[in-house]
């Protein structure tokens, strides 16, 4: 159990070091401002480097949300998947921004690009996709390598702060899947009147409920790359859209 | 910690994902602190409160009284949870994976069932350390699934109105996951050589089955809800932060994500912002001595 002068942790023990001793919340309860490691904290190169590959899964999902919105048919669409592409890219950014604070607290340095590996499938995969149905199914690939691999990295470095920072970015990933199956589900009904704003409450199928979380744990093995590259529609002659 | 909310454009403009009919009332924002949603027609739920019942606030209560209460309060389970008919049966089907398993509907732990036993003297009954956050994440699902069982027989009979089959899906299911992470947490217990928490022994037990039973509509329960899992999920966070039992990390940090997704869920199907923050906070935490045992 944490010690209760950790930053951020939630109660602290009121006799500290008796197991079992009586908890009690702070005055004042510190957001974990897991980025802010004192410079003598120096990370392991592990440390480091699962960093820099989580700050380069979120600029790629950066970019992709940020290409998305500017596709004809988001441009034109409803108006719930827009919303929900900006919202996830703002927390993508934030998310970067905390994952190469933390690294450069380290020791080590921001990420500013992407990762080729998986860059280059969501990029031929993000040129193909045609219908919202195709992007959200990219979308899903990409959160998904998200909340996998920051819960694998949550069990594999030593640092309390950085288990925190990827702790508390797996879960929101995690909600972003959640929404994007939703919506998914959504328009799986075929009934355009439900994906509109406002819709039938009533009306909405059952499976809206139920398709958001179709694992009872979060997986913790990343995917392949491969995985990213989706079965979408091949590109009409000419390839433009 | 970045809470997107004044950002959301859904938020900003009053627009949700899913918006229901009607217009807004108090009942149908966002109970979290922080500024809160901009008054507008469009601030509507799909889940409508016919009436505050001031769960909102019910499940921080009781566990900031959970923290001040330097012991564990001496009765189990209030006598009412054990009305027969008070919320209706508890039973139905069971969730997948979930036979046998303590707090399991019509197990030992559901809102029907009698008081948990008293804990043991001996050193196998008693969870401190570590072994306290696992055992209070167990006790918040066997809570949530009794509160689920009840609520969906609830509203099976009808008493709340016209139940939308999105909200009893994700009842169905959300059970299911819970009686499936409280075997996991148990099963951490009974790894670290003690006993399987049995049971709902939380000190807040009496309030939230007073809160579904006084539900009015089904947005009480879907509100009801909201609060258990976003407690849940928190909690579990915490517990992966905190925990340093291979065992329990390794369970914490799978069931949080699964937990945050149920949240999302039930904020899409009421109308708010789905993700609001972009890291998960641990304020609706709850706290250890919320654990009675």
């Amino acid at each position: 159990m944490g010690r209760p002068e950790q930053a951020g942790a939630r109660w602290v023990r009121e006799t500290a070091g008796r197991p079992g001793g009586r908890w009690r919340r702070p005055a004042t309860s510190p957001s974990p401002d897991v980025s802010s490691t004192s410079a003598a904290a120096r990370g392991t190169a592990h440390e480091i480097a699962a960093l820099s590959a989580a700050a380069a899964l979120e600029n790629l999902a950066v970019s992709v949300h940020r290409t998305a919105r500017s596709l004809p048919f988001v441009r034109h669409g409803g108006r719930a998947l827009t919303d929900v592409l900006d919202a996830a890219r703002r927390h993508h950014e934030e998310h970067a921004r905390r994952f190469d604070a933390a690294a450069v607290r380290a020791g080590g340095r921001a990420r500013r690009g992407t990762d080729p590996a998986y860059a280059r499938p969501v990029e031929r995969s993000l040129r193909a996709v045609r219908t919202p149905m195709e992007l959200i199914k990219l979308l899903l690939a990409l959160e998904d390598l998200a909340a996998r691999t920051y819960t694998k990295d949550m069990g594999e470095v030593d640092d309390p702060r950085l288990r925190r920072l990827f702790g508390s970015v797996a879960p929101v990933e995690a909600q972003h899947r959640a929404v994007l199956l939703a919506l998914e589900a959504l328009s799986a009904a075929g009934d355009d009147a439900l994906t509109a704003l406002p819709t039938d409450a009533a009306g909405l199928p059952a499976s809206v409920g139920d398709a958001g979380f179709p694992e009872t744990f979060c997986p913790s093995t990343p995917p392949a790359p491969a995985a990213l590259a989706l079965p979408v529609a091949p590109l009409s002659a000419g390839g433009a859209r | 910690m970045t809470r997107d909310r004044g950002s959301d454009p859904s938020r900003r403009t009053g627009r949700t994902l899913i918006t229901g009919t009607g217009t807004g009332t108090d009942a149908d924002t966002d109970t979290r602190p922080g500024p809160g949603p901009a008054p507008g027609p469009g601030r509507r739920l799909l889940l409508r409160a016919a009436g505050g019942m001031g769960a909102g606030l019910l499940l921080g209560a009781c566990a900031a009284e959970g923290l001040r209460t330097a012991g564990a309060p001496a009765t189990g389970l209030p006598s009412t949870f054990g009305s027969p008919g008070a919320l209706g049966a508890v039973g139905g089907p069971g969730p997948s994976g979930a036979s046998g398993t303590p707090g399991a509907p019509g197990a030992p732990g559901s809102l029907s069932s009698p008081p948990p036993p008293a804990p043991q003297s001996g050193a196998d009954a008693t969870y401190t350390g570590d072994l306290r956050l696992v055992a209070l994440s167990a006790a918040l699902e066997h809570q949530a699934v009794g509160v689920y069982a009840a609520a969906l027989t609830t509203l099976r009979t009808g008493r709340l109105g016209s139940v939308p089959a999105a909200l009893e899906s994700f009842l169905t299911k959300a059970m299911a996951q819970h009686a499936d992470h409280a075997t996991a947490w148990n099963g951490v217990l009974t790894g670290a050589g003690r006993s399987p928490l049995t049971g709902v022994p939380l000190s807040n037990q009496r309030e939230v089955a007073s809160a579904l039973e006084h539900a009015g509509h089904v947005s009480d329960v879907a509100k009801l809800a909201l609060q258990l899992e976003e407690q849940a999920a928190q909690t579990c966070l915490f517990a992966a932060f905190e925990v340093k039992d291979p065992a329990g990390a390794r369970t914490a940090a799978t069931v949080a994500p699964v937990e945050a997704m149920h949240v999302a869920v039930l904020r899409l199907l009421l109308g708010r912002p789905p993700v609001p923050d972009a890291l998960l906070p641990v304020d609706r935490a709850a706290g250890p001595t919320l654990l009675t045992v």
